[in-house]
């Protein structure tokens, strides 16, 4: 989830992580550009892969996304708030026989707000997601569209000054693309994360985390079981996220932003 | 007779011994050596901080402790004007004016890497405990066991709330059928992330405390694919100087796929049946010296004769032995361990040999840096 921060002005986020996946014992890999506007505004460009239960290979998830930061400062135990629009590029996935073609999109619209109280820091908002699945080749599949209100919360609790243990709560969308017997469906599904947060170097910042994979339940959504305690279907993450302050860079090479 | 040169030269190392055995008293016993008093306004030697080095009562690494130990540092040499021996008497310390300056990040990162503590080790032989590695310190261990299984793990501390880590082991058992007797599945990949706090953070008498969750990679063997994966909460607590006790709870799951794609899940028994608990304590009877014993569970596979006969269950498991400190780097261990306590059968027990390496360069880097 988005929190109520943007990336500083004059720099660019880079961000990746890897995620160990069971199901086809292979890496999948996300990262994330952002770049910092005048401290209450930053544009991200958002590429991740995940495991489908139509391709055995994962998916290519790009997103395109601005987040805005209130701009004033608040009294204290009134939260920080950020509006953050992520464009949901159209991605499209096939069926097992090959026939049925399905184009998904999901484009997202993030409330949230920041409170700390000390050493912990409250995150929680809302997301509003309109999702689509527009199937071809099976005639008698209808295309289906929704609108989701998803809850968010996340909890950030700071150990040292450079460590931090955060746990995050939110409900995603989920696709259930179908086929001739089952219609397209879209619904909510649980996401949870908790992880910490490690800043080694003033520009350097690695995370680790465990979770429960979204699309583990959507594998088994057609089994109907739960599988919340499946936990050799969770996931274990590693990520780092690197500060380019090119501001400052072009000001030494080239004498620009200097001022 | 003495030749004059000999005697020139030994007179010249006895003023030599003499003047350095000088300076060292006075260092030792809080005074400085004669130096000018017009040199006192260094700064580059007001910039090191003086480190006071930790007795080796003050028990293992608490990086909170440390940071403390190193903020009351920093403002006493505030107050002492950058001279903890200036605070009586005595004038501020002095320079040598033959030692060149010196970066001070590098000589705190150097003294303070000389003096770190020993660190609580975050496993026992096998079963974990609540303690994590400090930031940056890698942990690696090898063993064999007489059965011919090999163990191995490497692990990093991040950030002194975390740990990360892979490894192989041959804990895991399989039966060909529920007769036959179990055999180890060598070469057992598996993960490790373990998140916590250290003991008395947050409160006095609080035990170290961890979340962990290890999983494997797939294991093919006898036409199927098993895979394993634990989430556990152990805590961790000190009684006195020497005796340590862990306990926590485990939900273990595992699966096995078969050819046909049909799949086993051992979940599908329910929360109850997955849930386990686990102990061991650790006894110091010598410095450097540990008496560990562990008892915990782990995953056994039933192969059937058809595949619906396949079966999954956990079994209690027991070990004991010693772990000495061979050096601050190096770990030896060696112990005994019963695969299955409830099926007590001497001749399968395993007596096995681990070492484990303890590598702070990374640490040190990142301090340095810091």
């Amino acid at each position: 989830m988005p929190t109520a921060e943007v990336i500083g002005a004059y720099q660019i986020s880079l961000s990746g992580d890897a995620s160990l996946l069971a199901e086809s014992n292979t890496l999948s890999m996300s990262s994330v550009v952002a770049v910092g506007f005048g401290d209450i505004a930053q544009l991200e460009y958002r590429s991740s892969s995940a495991v489908t239960t139509l391709d055995p290979n994962p998916i290519r998830i790009p997103t395109l996304g601005v987040q805005l930061k209130v701009p004033y400062r608040l009294p204290r135990f009134i939260p920080e708030l950020a509006v953050a629009l992520r464009f949901g590029l159209e991605r499209t996935e096939t069926s097992m026989d090959g026939m049925i073609q399905h184009k998904q999109n999901a484009t997202d619209l993030y409330l949230v707000g920041r409170l700390p109280l000390g050493r912990l820091v409250l995150h929680g908002g809302v997301r509003a997601s309109q999702a689509a699945i527009d199937s071809e080749g099976e005639a008698q599949l209808e295309d289906v569209e929704r609108v989701l209100f998803l809850p968010t919360l996340g909890v950030e609790f700071q150990i040292t000054d450079q460590t931090l243990i955060a746990a995050e709560f939110a409900r995603a969308p989920l696709f259930e693309p179908g086929d001739a017997t089952r219609p397209n469906d879209i619904d909510g599904g649980f996401l949870g994360r908790a992880g910490i947060r490690w800043r080694l170097l003033p520009w350097l910042v690695m995370d680790a985390s465990i979770g429960y994979r979204i699309e583990v339940e959507r594998i088994d959504a057609s089994a109907g079981t739960s599988m919340a305690d499946a936990l050799v279907d969770w996931d274990m993450r590693l990520g780092g996220e690197l500060f380019v302050p090119w501001g400052a860079i072009l000001c030494r090479q080239v004498g620009f932003f200097c001022e | 007779m003495r030749h004059p040169l000999v005697t020139r030269v030994s007179t010249a190392c006895l003023v030599l011994f003499m003047a350095l055995a000088n300076r060292a008293y006075a260092q030792s016993d809080g005074q400085q050596p004669d130096t000018p008093d017009d040199e006192h306004d260094d700064p580059a030697r007001q910039d090191i901080p003086v480190v006071v080095e930790p007795s080796a009562d003050e028990g293992p690494a608490d990086p909170h402790a440390e940071k403390s130990q190193r903020g009351a540092r920093a403002s006493g040499d505030q107050r002492a004007g950058g001279n903890r021996q200036a605070g009586g008497d005595q004038p501020p310390a002095l320079p040598d004016p033959a030692v060149q300056p010196v970066d001070p990040r590098a000589l705190v990162a150097a003294v303070e890497g000389a003096r770190e503590p020993p660190i609580d080790m975050p496993v026992m032989f096998n079963a974990p405990t609540g303690h994590l590695l400090p930031a940056g310190i890698v942990l690696s261990a090898a063993g064999v066991e007489t059965g011919g299984g090999f163990n191995s793990d490497i692990r990093v501390g991040l950030g002194d709330v975390a740990e990360f880590g892979v490894g192989t082991n041959a804990l895991v058992n399989v039966r060909q059928n529920l007769d036959a007797q179990p055999e180890a599945l060598s070469y057992y990949p598996t993960a490790l992330f373990k998140m916590g706090i250290a003991e008395n953070l947050l409160f006095r008498f609080q035990p170290a405390l961890a979340l962990g969750f290890r999983k494997s990679f797939e294991k093919e063997h006898d036409d199927r694919k098993t895979r394993i994966a634990q989430l556990y909460l152990v805590a961790s607590k000190s009684v006195g100087r020497r005796f340590r006790l862990h306990v926590g709870g485990v939900l273990w799951d595992a699966s096995i796929k078969r050819s046909d794609g049909t799949e086993l899940l051992f979940h599908d028994r329910g929360a109850a049946k997955q849930l386990r608990g686990f102990a061991g304590i650790e006894i110091e009877p010598l410095d450097r010296s540990q008496i560990l014993l562990e008892v915990h569970y782990m995953p056994e596979f039933t192969l059937g004769d058809e595949n619906r006969n396949d079966r999954i269950s956990l079994v209690p498991t027991f070990s004991w032995g010693v772990r000495y400190e061979l050096a601050k780097w190096a770990l030896l261990e060696s112990g005994v361990r019963i695969p299955d306590i409830k099926d007590v059968n001497l001749i399968e027990a395993q007596i096995f040999g681990q070492l484990r390496f303890v590598t702070r360069r990374f640490r040190k880097f990142l301090k340095s840096y810091n």
